[in-house]
């Protein structure tokens, strides 16, 4: 069973960072720069209500230290981690209160939590706190992107009901 | 609680973010923060012929576009280039931050003219 588990947990963190890569050539072409869609984070949320929070953990920090180490993007990887903590915590904890079907609820609001955990970051390094203006932008494009993540992981979760259980 | 509160809810804070940028919309001017400095604040709009903003920085170089045609990072030292492939500055968007070179490329909240506003 654990070997399942594991082998399960490398194929979901291929699959995350192969949606993390595509992610990373998409803000030359997107009108509105910064705001992407968080794709990585379906996978985020399917380790959540498959595999559990630790899993998650794991699967996650593995995949922000691949993607960093890939795109050569090492100085992003403090963003990245400050973002994709700040969501996961928030997950585990909305988790206990909003039921699996309103999971778009939860992911609109753990992605918040990734635009403010990275904006933080942006702040302590840079110590520029005018940047806190830029929180409403990062709010709103995390409502939007945060509520379609959600969906999709939702849809994902229900076509593969039971049959990854460990 | 029910999707459709639910929908309500992030409708209302969608609303909010979008009735604080409005007011924060500022009138066009565009800081340059440094190591957490404001270095300088630029007008994009009266500018005729574009120029470049050099600035020596922890690891080389950057250098900034300032233009008619917007504000860009141009080339910058740091390895990732993020900042380089963020691209123009825009209202409604992202500001342009380099981490690596504590560099910060943003709207700037002080309205020049208070006479401009348009409602
Ligand atoms: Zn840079």
């Amino acid at each position: 069973m654990k070997i399942r588990k594991i082998t399960f947990a490398a194929l979901l963190t291929a699959a995350a960072l192969g949606m993390f890569l595509i992610e990373a050539q998409l803000p030359a072409l997107t009108p509105v720069p910064g705001v992407k869609p968080g794709l990585s984070n379906i996978v985020t949320l399917f380790c959540l209500y498959t595999l559990g929070g630790r899993w998650a953990l794991r699967i996650l920090l593995c995949r922000i230290l691949l993607g960093s180490l890939l795109t050569g993007q090492v100085s992003a990887l403090a963003y990245s981690l400050s973002g994709g903590l700040a969501a996961l915590a928030l997950s585990c904890l909305l988790r206990r209160f909003i039921p699996p079907a309103q999971l778009w609820v939860i992911s609109a609001f753990s992605a918040m939590a990734h635009g403010l955990g990275q904006l933080c970051c942006a702040v302590l390094i840079t110590g520029t706190p005018a940047l806190f203006a830029y929180l409403p932008v990062l709010l709103l494009s995390g409502i939007l992107s945060g509520a379609f993540t959600g969906a999709a992981a939702r849809a994902v979760l229900v076509r593969l009901e039971g049959r990854f259980v460990f | 609680m029910s999707n459709r509160r639910w929908v309500l809810v992030f409708a209302l804070l969608a609303l909010l973010c979008l009735g604080v940028m409005r007011l924060q919309r500022p009138g066009g001017a565009v800081g340059v923060w440094q190591e957490g400095e404001l270095i300088c604040t630029l007008d994009p709009a009266s500018v005729r012929e574009p120029y470049t903003l050099t600035l020596s920085t922890r690891s080389g170089e950057s250098r900034i576009h300032v233009g008619p045609d917007g504000v860009y990072m141009e080339s910058a030292g740091c390895r990732s280039q993020l900042c380089v492939r963020h691209g123009p500055l825009r209202s409604g968007g992202t500001p342009i931050v380099c981490l690596p070179e504590r560099i910060v490329i943003a709207f700037t909240q002080q309205r020049e003219d208070v006479d401009a506003v348009s409602g």
